[in-house]
């Protein structure tokens, strides 16, 4: 038969590529610890970004200098994060730094957020869903309908499942006639009924304008902006929070990041966060915030970083870095693989072929055993086979050698 | 008649009632799909229905998932175990025409039917579904059934590689590398996950119409 030589390259080259998922992944799963960061939260008590982790230290936590407080003091020294226990043991004080506190007002201004690539490297809507910004009942309900968004603004009704003509060319007319350049290079919102009111969407048109879109009373409100002209606009996270201070996240294309905020004059307004430029393609962001602090955290690969951020200005008070906790599977990686390939990735949704954990540690350890497997096998392969079969083992390391454990050793060449 | 022709006329005779019956099923696939969805509306309102389809990823039709691959490698097992268990292969390898001409016939017949066949259902399946729903869920129906259809025509190949392989220990090792390679179309289901694994599904589909030749080597040369 012909091509012998070519099909056992292929199945030894395609062998090699499906052990270098799977070895690693396995050595991996049996050597992998947590990498996850303590919980760090700014004290309104201390003025300082605390340091909790009750795994690590049972009996007390830290301040990011060192200064170490017993368990008994966690939620007197950390009132707004555990203003709940100490409203339930009656002992949450009237007010702090002269704003006057109860559990409702604390509530209203709490703020939790969490944002990963992944949420931007997925299939997105292909329609999105505008709900009636002032119900009649009060709460909020699917009108019925869902809107594509390309060259114009079409709403489909779900149950005659056809365009509706009327609600479609009013709304697209309403944008047209407010300035919205066609077609949409994004839109986003917040797609559900479990929500505190309606905000509706943001749509980026293609001049790079942002406008705000929502149906009020069943007819649409449309509102530029202004921000296209001060950000050039990345992303943007919808939050539709209880006090309406503010729209949104939004992310720049140059690694800015702030809150879209609504303005006394009903205006809009973009409030920088003082941290570090971010990276949305790479970076993990949570944001716990209160009445007074906002604690930023961003972490990727390499490491952590936490702002401790004054709730009003933004402006960092404090800050914090650290390094990625380096466990087994980190050292063992770098020495067995030069590289990993991987159908999944911790940044992205989509099924793909990542390479990663490329190594120069690993590619000496392959060599070596690249050497080996060509003067083990001189009496068992043709040299060509050998040649081949040392070149992968030189590429894929240990995942190599498992790879030729599945291939066929003829005896007919 | 002409060799190709009589050989593919010999794998329709192998083949034809399996073929009946996956018609049936996927007749069968289809019908239910319509009743289900008109069943979800009439319960949950189409408005609901959409939103579970535009954004939370719900499936209009999830158990293709496993019918479409049971199809690949049930035509695997019809086609190529009775070359092997009456020991036809080795006469049909010393038809007069080449070894490699003869395989690939054997294994394009197989492609080409499974294809035809998954591409059916998808165009049936749009067609019902796109009564009730709108094009871009139809859209994000066949962005899922992408993956599983590729996992039917490389079942296919791989079932071939795995039932012509003449060694019994090499055939196990051969069912955990299709297996290994099978999996990366499963990683997720969600509408749109595969949307960028053009070079992953090239690779499979080459390495499971690739792989039967090195079995088909090995059973020439007598491996035992």
């Amino acid at each position: 038969m012909k091509y012998k030589s070519l099909i056992f390259s292929i199945i030894l080259m395609s062998v090699t590529l499906l052990a270098s998922w799977t070895v690693p992944a396995l050595v991996q799963k049996m050597t992998d610890d947590s990498h996850s960061y303590p919980l760090m939260y700014y004290s309104a008590r201390l003025k300082e970004l605390c340091v909790i982790d009750f795994r690590e230290h049972k009996n007390s936590f830290y301040d990011i200098h060192g200064n170490e407080y017993p368990r008994a003091q966690y939620d007197s020294l950390l009132p707004l994060l555990n203003y709940r226990q100490l409203a339930m043991e009656g002992q949450l004080p009237d007010s702090l730094e002269g704003q006057a506190i109860d559990v409702k007002i604390l509530r209203s201004k709490q703020v939790m957020f969490r944002f990963r690539p992944v949420d931007i490297f997925s299939p997105q809507p292909a329609m999105g869903v505008l709900l009636e910004a002032m119900p009649k009942r009060g709460n909020l309900t699917l009108p019925g309908d869902y809107f594509r968004m390309d060259r114009e603004l079409t709403f489909v009704d779900a149950q005659s499942n056809s365009v509706n003509r009327q609600k479609s060319e009013a709304f697209t007319k309403e944008l047209i006639k407010k300035g919205f350049s066609f077609p949409v290079k994004a839109y986003w919102g917040n797609p559900t009924v479990r929500k505190p009111y309606e905000e509706g969407y943001f749509c980026l048109d293609s001049k790079g304008a942002l406008f705000h879109l929502k149906m009020v009373n069943g007819r649409p409100f449309v509102k530029d902006t202004g921000i296209g002209s001060q950000l050039d606009i990345k992303w943007f996270v919808m939050s539709e929070t209880s006090d309406k201070r503010f729209y949104g996240y939004l992310f720049g294309e140059k690694g800015e990041m702030g809150l879209l905020e609504s303005t006394d004059e009903g205006g809009y307004r973009f409030l920088p966060f003082d941290i570090r430029p971010v990276d949305i393609t790479k970076d993990e962001i949570s944001i716990l915030g209160n009445l007074l602090y906002w604690t930023v955290r961003i972490s990727d690969a390499e490491g952590m970083d936490c702002y401790g951020l004054d709730a009003v200005t933004l402006q960092s008070l404090s800050s914090y870095h650290q390094d990625r906790k380096r466990v087994l599977w980190d050292e063992l990686s770098e020495w067995l693989f030069p590289f990993r390939l991987s159908p999944s990735s911790e940044t992205s949704f989509f099924v793909n072929l990542y390479v990663g954990n490329l190594s120069s540690k690993g590619l000496a350890v392959s060599f070596f055993l690249a050497l080996l497997t060509f003067f083990l096998c001189r009496n068992k392969v043709s040299l060509y086979r050998r040649i081949l079969m040392a070149l992968c083992v030189c590429a894929a390391g240990l995942s190599g050698i498992v790879a030729l454990l599945f291939l066929p050793w003829n005896k007919y060449e | 008649m002409n060799l190709f022709r009589a050989l593919s006329y010999k794998e329709w005779m192998k083949t034809r009632r399996l073929i009946g019956v996956m018609l049936l099923l996927m007749a069968a696939a289809v019908g239910y799909t319509y009743i289900d969805l008109t069943h979800a509306i009439r319960l949950n309102e189409a408005v609901n229905v959409w939103y579970g389809c535009l954004f939370q990823g719900t499936s209009v039709a999830p158990w293709m998932m496993y019918l479409l691959l049971l199809a690949g490698i049930a035509l695997g097992v019809v086609q190529y175990v009775p070359e092997m268990t009456q020991k036809r292969l080795k006469l049909t390898l010393h038809l007069p025409a080449g070894e490699t001409q003869i395989m690939a016939s054997m294994l394009w017949y197989g492609f080409s039917v499974i294809l035809l066949l998954c591409l059916l259902l998808s165009l049936v399946l749009s067609a019902v579904v796109r009564l009730f729903l709108p094009s871009e869920i139809v859209g994000m129906m066949l962005q899922q059934l992408l993956p599983w259809i590729v996992a039917a025509v490389a079942g296919y190949g791989f079932t071939a590689w795995i039932c012509i392989e003449p060694q019994w220990k090499q055939r196990m090792l051969c069912i955990v590398v299709s297996v290994g390679l099978l999996s990366m179309l499963f990683v997720s289901s969600y509408p749109g996950a595969y949307s960028q694994f053009g070079a992953g599904i090239g690779w499979i589909l080459a390495a499971s119409f690739i792989f039967p030749f090195s079995s088909c080597i090995r059973f020439k040369y007598g491996v035992q």
